[in-house]
């Protein structure tokens, strides 16, 4: 006589089995994740030379700058050499000072911005494996979840007091990179979304070839930037004059508007 | 037979909304290359906007919200009746033409609320930008 009980405890069993697959499953990436991030910060590397192509979407209308990016991991020395939509050369330090130079009319401006700092952009947090967090943790954010949703790691994190128009960003990593950021304001809405795809391989890091960020503006309009990355060289000298790069002597010096 | 069918349901139900968040992690690249594809090129951004969206961060939204306290306040003493302070700080479409819609602002009081909360608030209206209530100040009294 078949008891009327083995159905609920075949299915129990099911489950109880399915869970721990998932238990073990998430301990393996967990373990993967951590040797990834150890063996890829034992070998820094010095200096990084990579082109960037962003393009700026509002409307129906576009804007396409290309850029070569030479960065010294080293001093933390990042020139930018921009050639539209006019010809710049921009090198700027890890405290945010930032020389603007316009090799055509030999003229030089000065500023600080402390977001624009070396040690805050893509380059610099790929180029050293800084990814876990990418570098909210340094400008005051609070880890407050994490968690694992399937294949992805998402992590929340609560931005601090001094941030007035952000309250909490959402990243998701896979496989040890990450591929997904969410701004949200107070209210929980999206200020601006970034997808990272397509990594690059190198034997030193993991460098996404294509990142798209979309902006959502206050009346309902957004903004979609896309950034592409190629032609990534990595070197122990620097084999550009562009690596801290030294405006000219004779540059003459303006203010900004 | 009722809890197996409730926890069969229950099971399945989990199975279906774990890769339902995850999708919304990815983002459909040939839709974005065909919104691009299709765009015209211009040259409408400044050296400094394409410097901005170099900025890889919080602090670099933080800047891009920063808003002139004094251009607030003297455009919502000459233009407070249109609303144009609230399009300066960043609203709804709707909220700053609501200011038109109620015949300047509910005949003026909401403007003038405004100018004194911006002049209040004259060293931080971060509050105040990108707001998109109406009542901008509804919460910050």
């Amino acid at each position: 006589m078949i008891r009327k009980g083995n159905h609920f405890d075949c299915l129990s069993f099911f489950m109880i089995m399915y869970f721990m697959y998932r238990i073990v499953i998430n301990s393996f990436l967990s373990i993967f994740i951590l040797f990834i991030c150890f063996v890829s910060s034992a070998q820094p590397v010095r200096y990084v030379s990579l082109q960037q192509q962003t393009e700026i979407l509002e409307g129906k209308r576009k804007n396409t700058n290309n850029i070569e990016i030479y960065f010294d991991n080293q001093r933390h020395i990042i020139t930018r050499c921009y050639h539209s939509p006019k010809d710049m050369i921009t090198v700027a330090n890890s405290l945010g000072e930032i020389k603007t130079y316009n090799p055509k009319t030999r003229e030089v401006s000065y500023q600080r911005v402390e977001g624009l700092s070396s040690k805050n952009n893509v380059v610099f947090f790929f180029v050293n494996n800084l990814t876990d967090h990418l570098g909210l943790a340094d400008q005051g954010f609070t880890l407050v979840s994490n968690q694992y949703e399937g294949q992805y790691y998402v992590s929340v994190w609560e931005a601090p007091v001094s941030i007035k128009n952000i309250a909490k960003v959402k990243m998701a990593h896979q496989n040890g990179v990450p591929v997904y950021s969410e701004y949200l304001d107070n209210k929980g809405k999206a200020l601006k979304k970034t997808y990272y795809t397509g990594y690059y391989n190198l034997p030193w890091f993991r460098f996404p070839q294509k990142v798209i960020d979309i902006a959502y503006q206050p009346g309902g309009d957004s903004t979609i930037t896309r950034t592409m990355y190629k032609n990534i060289e990595v070197s122990d000298v620097p084999d550009s004059e562009y690596f801290n790069f030294e405006i000219p002597e004779d540059a003459k010096s303006v203010e900004i508007n | 037979m009722k809890n197996t069918i409730y926890i069969l349901f229950v099971f399945i139900a989990l199975m279906g909304i774990k890769p339902a968040m995850a999708s919304s992690y990815t983002i459909n690249e040939p839709v974005v290359d065909q919104l691009f594809d299709n765009a015209v090129e211009s040259d409408m951004l400044s050296f400094s906007s394409l410097e901005m969206s170099n900025a890889m961060s919080a602090s670099g939204m933080a800047l891009n919200a920063e808003k002139d306290a004094i251009v607030a306040i003297l455009l919502d003493a000459f233009l407070g009746t249109l609303g144009i302070h609230r399009f300066y700080l960043g609203t709804e479409t709707l909220s700053g033409l609501a200011y038109i819609l109620t015949c300047g602002g509910i005949f003026g009081v909401v403007p003038l609320i405004d100018f004194i909360v911006l002049i209040i608030n004259y060293e931080d209206i971060s509050p105040f930008v990108n707001n998109p209530s109406f009542f901008m100040w509804k919460g910050h009294l």
